[in-house]
C-alpha cells in the first residue's frame, strides 16, 4: 500500500471506495454509468428551464420526476449533492461510522455557483458555495476538514485533487469529494452570451461541431487511505497547471493542458496510460487544443473518449461524474462510446472513433479537464490487484503538529513555509512590501464607486486592466503592491495560485444579473468573471504564473482556512511558491443592493518553501492561530510600510 | 466600393473606443480598413464578445454564433457594412 518516495519517504495512497450519482439518466451511479457505456444521451429540449431566453432549445437536465422525488420544494442542487453523497457512503460502508466519527470523514465538495434560486436579491443564499457546503455537511453529519471548491469547469478534478492530498498528506484516512451543480437561467444565459453553445445536442471532436451542451448533475467518490476499502480502483495523482494566456479560451496549442498531463504522470512515476477520458466540450477550440495537448505528450496517443455529448457540460459537477465513468472504463475494460460524432474533424489528428470498444489494456485512465482562467487538470487512476499500488511520488506526509483531527499542518520537517510578500488593497489604499503605499483620496479616487485605470496607479503598464472586472482589478493591484512583477510565462513556473473568499465573484454576478433584459442588453464580456477561476487566470497572465489554481469558498472571517491549504500545497512540492488572496471586493452599489456590509479588504501574502528565520512575518503556524487573520495581517502591512497614518 | 455612410462608420468607432474601454486609443486613429484584430487595432476574443453586444445595445441587432460574427467583425467598415445591411 505505501510507496517508496525518491528520497527515501513513504507517501499513502488514495484508492476510491465509494460513488454515488445522480445525472440527466436519474438517480445513482448504476443509471450514469449503464447510460453512458450504452451510448444514450440525457440531451433533451429544455424542460424546466423552457422559458429561458438562449441560443440553445436542449440541455441535461435531470428528469422531471427524479427531480420531484429528491428535491420537491427544496434546493435541487443540495438534493443532488446528498443524493449522491449517500450512495458513495453507503458503498464505503460509511453511514454508520460518520454518525460516531464524523470528525474523521474529510469533505471537499466542488460547484460553481451553488444555489442560485434565490437569486442576487437582499437576504437571497447569492450563491456561495461554503454555505452548500456547511447544509451538505450538517446533513450528512460531517465534521471534519472541509473545502468548498469553485475553480469553473476544473471544480471537480481539482476537488478530487485536494481531498487525495489530505489522505497522502496524512490528515485524514478517509475523504467524500462531492461535485454538483443546477443548471439555471444566470448560467444558461452566460454561455449562450459567449456564443459557446451548440443549437441542438453537442457534438465533440465532430467536424461540424458548433459548442457545448449544459448539463447538471452530482458526483461523489470516497477516497481512502485504507486499500482494504478499495473497489479497485487508486487514484494515483494529480497535476494541475495554469495557460496564463487566455482568460476564457484555451492555449491554441494545448500547451497548458499538456503542462498538467506531465506532471500528474511524472507523479504517478509511469508515463503509462492506456485510456483517456476526455474533457471535451464539443467547442472548435477546447477540442482541437486537447487533441495537440494529447499528440504532444503521448508519441501513440491511447484509446479516447468523453461524455458531454450524453451528460451535457455538467460544470462544476462534471470532473466528479465524468471521473466515474473513467473509473468504469477501467473496471468494465471498456472505452464508452464517442456520442456525437460522426465526422471526426481531421484536424484533430487523433484515432477518436464513434463507438464503445474493449480496451486490450486497461490498467490506468488519465482524466482531464479544463475550465475558465485558463486552468488545467489532469488525473491519473489505476486498477490493480490487491498490493499493487503505483508508488505515488510525493514528499512525504508530515507528522502532525497538533491533535486538533483533519487539520494537521503538513509544514514542520524538512519544507517548512514562510511568508516572504504581501500586499493589501482596502478602502482606504494599497500597500504592500514592493513598496508601494497610496491612499485613494490622495490619488482623487474612490475605489468603490470609480472605474480604476492602471496608469494611475503604477508605473509599469498594464494593457489588458480594461478587460478585467472589478474583483480581478483588485487582485492584480494587491499582487502588484505585494511586489511580483509581470512576467512571461514559461513552463518551468509552477506558482499555485489560491484564492479564499465569502463573496468571491458576486459583484459581477450581481452585476451580470441586473444586466439581463436591461435596455443596455446583457453583459456577456461579464459573464466569465462571475467564475473565481477566471479573475485568477486574469493574475496567472499578468505575473506568468503557472502552477495549480484554486479557488476557495470560505465563511466571512474564515479565509485564513486556506492559508493551511497554500502552505500544504508548498509543504507537498506541488508549488515552489504560492500567491494567496484572501478576501473580498464588492463595489458600493452592489452592496447597498444587495444590503450587505461593506465587502472591501484584499490581501495578497506570497508563501515559500524556507525557515521563517528573521523574516517580520508572523510565522505561518502563528497565523493559522489568529481568528480573522485578513484585518490582521492589512495592520502588519501597515505597521512596518506606510507612511500612511490612521 | 461600399456604400455605408461615413456616419455610421464614425459612429461605430466611437461606440468601439467607449464600449471596449479602450484607453489611449482616439476614434479618428482607426482607419475604416484597418483589421480589428490582432495587428491592427488589437481587439482580442473578449473584445469580440463586448463587440456582439454593442451590435445588440445600439442596433437591436442579435449575433447567434461567432462564425458569422467573426466575418463581420474583420474592419470597422465591414461592421458598418452589417449593420447597414441588418437595418434595411
Amino acid at each position: 500500500m505505501e510507496g517508496e518516495h525518491a528520497e527515501g519517504v513513504s507517501a499513502r495512497a488514495a484508492f476510491v471506495a465509494g460513488r454515488g450519482a445522480v445525472s440527466c439518466f436519474g438517480a445513482g451511479r448504476d443509471a450514469l454509468l449503464d447510460g453512458v457505456f450504452a451510448g444514450r444521451t440525457g440531451i433533451r429540449p429544455l424542460e424546466r428551464l423552457a422559458g429561458v431566453a438562449c441560443l440553445t432549445s436542449v440541455a441535461a437536465e435531470v428528469p422531471a420526476d427524479v427531480r420531484a422525488r429528491l428535491a420537491g420544494e427544496e434546493s435541487l442542487v443540495l438534493a443532488l449533492a446528498l443524493h449522491a453523497a449517500r450512495e458513495a457512503l453507503l458503498e464505503a460502508r460509511l453511514e454508520l461510522l460518520r454518525r460516531t466519527d464524523g470528525e474523521s470523514l474529510g469533505l471537499v465538495l466542488a460547484t460553481t455557483k451553488a444555489d442560485l434560486t434565490g437569486g442576487m436579491t437582499a437576504g437571497s443564499e447569492l450563491g456561495s458555495p461554503w454555505r452548500l457546503l456547511a447544509r451538505v455537511a450538517e446533513h450528512l453529519g460531517v465534521s471534519g476538514r472541509s473545502a468548498a471548491v469553485s475553480c469553473a469547469c476544473a471544480s471537480g478534478l481539482s476537488a478530487l485533487a485536494l481531498g487525495a492530498s489530505w489522505i497522502r498528506s496524512g490528515a485524514l484516512e478517509r475523504v467524500l469529494v462531492i461535485g454538483a451543480d443546477a443548471l439555471n437561467g444566470f448560467i444558461l444565459r452566460g454561455f449562450s452570451g459567449l456564443l459557446a453553445l451548440d443549437p441542438g445536442a453537442c457534438r465533440p471532436f465532430d467536424r461540424t461541431r458548433a459548442g457545448l451542451s449544459l448539463g447538471e448533475g452530482a458526483g461523489a467518490i470516497v477516497l481512502s487511505a485504507h486499500e482494504r476499502e478499495s473497489l479497485g480502483v487508486e487514484l494515483v495523482s494529480s497535476g494541475a497547471s495554469n495557460d496564463a494566456n487566455h482568460i476564457t479560451g484555451p492555449c491554441r496549442d494545448g500547451s497548458g493542458l499538456a503542462l498538467a498531463v506531465q506532471r500528474a504522470l511524472r507523479r504517478a512515476g509511469s508515463p503509462r496510460v492506456d485510456y483517456v477520458h476526455l474533457h471535451g466540450t464539443g467547442t472548435e477550440y477546447n477540442d482541437a487544443m486537447e487533441c495537440r495537448a494529447l499528440r504532444s505528450v503521448f508519441p501513440e496517443p491511447p484509446a479516447a473518449s468523453g461524455s458531454k455529448a450524453q451528460l451535457g457540460h455538467t460544470l462544476g459537477a462534471a470532473g466528479v461524474l465524468e471521473s466515474l465513468v473513467a473509473i468504469e472504463a477501467l473496471r468494465r475494460a471498456h472505452a464508452p462510446p464517442n456520442v456525437g460524432l460522426r465526422e471526426l474533424d481531421p484536424e484533430l489528428g487523433l484515432p477518436l472513433v464513434p463507438s464503445a470498444r474493449p480496451l486490450p489494456h486497461a490498467s490506468v485512465a488519465l482524466k482531464l479537464a479544463a475550465g475558465f482562467g485558463g486552468i488545467n487538470s489532469a488525473l491519473v487512476f489505476s486498477l490493480g490487484p490487491p498490493g499493487s499500488s503505483l508508488a505515488p511520488s510525493f514528499p512525504a506526509p508530515a507528522e502532525p503538529q497538533n491533535k486538533e483531527p483533519g487539520w494537521s499542518l503538513a509544514v514542520p520537517g524538512r519544507r517548512s513555509i514562510r511568508i516572504t510578500a504581501g500586499g493589501a488593497v482596502d478602502r482606504i489604499g494599497f500597500i504592500g512590501t514592493s513598496g508601494v503605499s497610496r491612499r485613494w483620496s490622495e490619488l482623487g479616487l474612490e475605489p468603490l464607486v470609480d472605474k480604476l485605470r492602471w496608469k494611475a496607479l503604477f508605473p509599469a503598464p498594464f494593457p489588458d486592466f480594461r478587460h478585467l472586472d472589478r474583483l480581478s482589478k483588485m487582485l492584480c493591484i494587491a499582487a502588484e503592491s505585494a511586489g511580483l512583477a509581470p512576467r512571461i510565462p514559461s513552463p518551468d513556473d509552477d506558482t499555485a495560485l489560491l484564492f479564499a473568499s465569502a463573496h468571491g465573484c458576486l459583484d459581477s454576478d450581481w452585476r451580470f444579473e441586473q444586466s439581463i433584459g436591461s435596455a443596455d442588453g446583457t453583459a456577456a464580456g461579464l459573464f466569465p468573471y462571475t467564475l473565481a477561476s477566471t479573475c485568477l487566470g486574469a493574475v496567472a497572465i499578468r505575473y506568468g504564473l503557472r502552477g495549480p489554481t484554486l479557488s476557495l469558498s470560505t465563511p466571512p472571517g474564515q479565509e485564513g482556512r486556506a492559508i493551511r491549504e497554500a502552505a500544504d500545497l508548498v509543504a507537498r512540492g506541488e508549488a515552489n511558491r504560492c500567491v494567496l488572496f484572501l478576501g473580498d471586493w464588492v463595489a458600493a452599489d452592489a452592496t447597498r443592493a444587495l444590503q450587505l456590509e461593506s465587502c472591501a479588504l484584499l490581501v495578497a501574502l506570497v508563501l515559500e518553501a524556507g525557515d521563517p528565520g528573521a523574516s517580520s512575518w508572523p510565522a505561518v503556524s502563528e497565523l493559522l492561530r489568529v481568528p480573522d487573520p485578513v484585518p490582521h495581517l492589512i495592520d502588519h502591512l501597515r505597521a512596518r510600510h506606510s507612511h500612511v497614518q490612521h | 466600393m461600399s456604400s455605408t455612410s461615413t456616419e455610421l462608420v464614425d459612429e461605430l468607432k466611437r461606440h468601439i473606443v467607449t464600449d471596449l474601454e479602450l484607453e489611449d486609443v482616439d476614434p479618428e486613429q482607426i482607419g475604416a480598413d484597418d483589421p480589428l484584430f490582432g495587428e491592427g487595432i488589437g481587439l482580442d476574443s473578449i473584445d469580440a464578445v463586448e463587440l456582439v453586444v454593442m451590435l445588440e445595445r445600439h442596433y437591436g441587432i442579435r449575433l447567434t454564433d461567432m462564425a458569422t460574427a467573426k466575418a463581420a467583425f474583420s474592419s470597422v467598415r465591414s461592421l458598418a457594412d452589417f449593420v447597414q445591411s441588418h437595418r434595411a
